[in-house]
């Protein structure tokens, strides 16, 4: 077995959960590309419950790491959920890229709305933090873009408030129209908030 | 000790003195604290595919600090060869920012198209330091700045080692030519988990190869020591640092912290003791 293929199975070892699964189930892989002699794959076996799946578990700690300064509002409202659910959405999917990090928080949005986000939320509300971090991650990602999106009350105070982790944050102030524009991806997003000057208490 | 032969151009780098990684959540301080930060090591990820403001507060940065570029992703022990996109961009970084010299890692991050997101050690044998060798001549073909590598940890032990870590370490290190970014957290670490001496480790690296220190405090969890970048320096730490200004002629060590930031007191507190280090053993001013 080749630096090529060891470095190919080694990098799918950390990366997902399945393949890990799968060699320590039945001392073969589900594609086949892991061919092992007696003594490798003896060792590989010792090690695969413990010091791999250690490593593997580090990696996901890390990109939640990250994904928690990506999208903080969130993260905050997912509280004590928010590791199982970031280890479920990540224990098959490795990242890539230079913006992996970005990456990475755009697909946990997509993966929290397809597990239907009523049921990960506890406040209706809450959906809106999330579309609202997502909008800045697609924007972010974009070369060139222009995003508008209305919301019920003043969200960036409301997310701000959550990442700071505030205990009386609440989604309250007057409705806002946000808007994103990038012309190039050499230039920052800009970013503006619309909201009437008169509105009821 | 290895007998190997240093490159003038590893001899004639300058002495930087005592620094730390810049980090953008303590931006304000590290502007604020010129006086006790010789120069700043920056993450070369984090300013890639960036708008302009980015690199213009990089232009500015550089008008005030010595910065050394710091790779995480070029992935130099990748068996398949490197990413030419992420090299030519790293390679434009470099330039712009024209340092003495930039680091990156002995450990592979990618294979077969999938990124592991995290630095991975190397199988310690021959067909490693093959693959590392080819790489890292692709590299200072485009970059011509000195290349010093730095040692990573490891928890793994890998069923195709063929040798040591320091034997695997001192052929690379000669074969390459480069100088020796030792992260004298992660020497402490691997010395710990398994259970090897860092000064007689220390002791088979050719001094004149250390050119320059990283350091941070190091956490166990679950029996293991790992090295996340988010603990004040330990006093062990502090001794191995000792140990190593000692032994090497040291151009210059950073401070090497991620997240959990102290308050800043407690990080310029650290640079002082580095300093300190280092004047003890006249290494800089």
């Amino acid at each position: 077995m080749g630096l090529k293929e060891q470095q190919a199975a080694l990098a799918k070892l950390y990366t997902s959960q399945s393949y890990r699964e799968h060699l320590a189930n039945s001392g073969s892989t589900l594609d086949g590309s892991l061919e092992l002699n007696q003594a490798e794959q003896v060792k590989l076996n010792s090690i695969l419950e413990d010091e791999v799946t250690s490593f593997a578990t580090s990696l996901i700690r890390k990109r939640l790491g990250q994904v928690k300064n990506m999208l903080p509002g969130t993260c905050a409202l997912l509280g004590e959920t928010l590791w199982d659910l970031f280890q479920c959405f990540a224990a098959n999917q490795p990242t890539n890229g230079v913006k992996r990090h970005l990456i990475d928080a755009r697909n946990f949005t997509h993966y929290l709305a397809q597990k239907n986000a009523s049921e990960i939320f506890n406040v209706k509300d809450h959906k809106a933090v999330m579309k609202y971090e997502q909008t800045w991650l697609n924007s972010e990602l974009s070369i060139r873009c222009l995003k508008v999106s209305s919301f019920r009350h003043d969200i960036s105070n409301y997310a701000q408030r959550l990442a700071k982790r505030e205990a009386v944050a609440t989604y309250s102030g007057k409705p806002r129209v946000c808007i994103w524009l990038r012309i190039s991806g050499r230039q920052q997003v800009l970013y503006w908030e619309l909201f009437p000057r008169f509105w009821p208490k | 000790m290895a007998q190997t032969t240093i490159t003038p151009a590893l001899e004639s780098l300058p002495v930087l003195g005592v620094g730390m990684g810049y980090r953008d959540p303590l931006r304000k301080e590290i502007l604020q604290y010129p006086e006790g930060i010789d120069f700043l090591e920056i993450t070369a990820d984090n300013f890639l595919q960036s708008p302009n403001t980015r690199w213009m507060f990089l232009d500015d940065l550089r008008s005030r600090y010595t910065l050394i570029p710091h790779g995480l992703n070029l992935s130099l022990g990748s068996a398949e060869g490197l990413n030419r996109e992420y090299l030519s961009e790293l390679t434009e970084l470099v330039q712009r920012v024209n340092p003495p010299w930039w680091s990156e890692h002995i450990a592979f991050t990618k294979a077969e198209g999938v990124e592991i997101g995290h630095l991975s050690p190397l199988p310690f044998n021959r067909a490693s330091i093959d693959a590392f060798c080819d790489n890292v001549c692709e590299a200072q073909d485009r970059i011509e700045t000195p290349l010093i590598l730095e040692n990573i940890t490891y928890t793994v032990d890998l069923p195709w080692h063929e040798m040591e870590e320091n034997k695997f370490l001192g052929e690379l290190l000669d074969r390459t030519g480069c100088g020796l970014l030792l992260d004298v957290t992660n020497l402490f670490i691997n010395s710990q988990n398994h259970g090897y001496d860092p000064v007689e480790f220390l002791k088979t690296i050719p001094p004149e190869r250390i050119i320059q220190l990283h350091f941070v405090g190091g956490m166990m969890k679950d029996g293991k020591w790992i090295d996340n970048h988010s603990q004040n320096t330990q006093d062990d730490i502090f001794q191995l640092i000792d140990s190593v200004l000692q032994y090497a002629p040291v151009k210059g060590v950073i401070l090497e912290r991620d997240a959990n930031f102290p308050p800043f007191t407690t990080i310029t507190d650290e640079l002082k003791r580095a300093r300190d280090l280092g004047r003890k053993h006249e290494r800089w001013a």
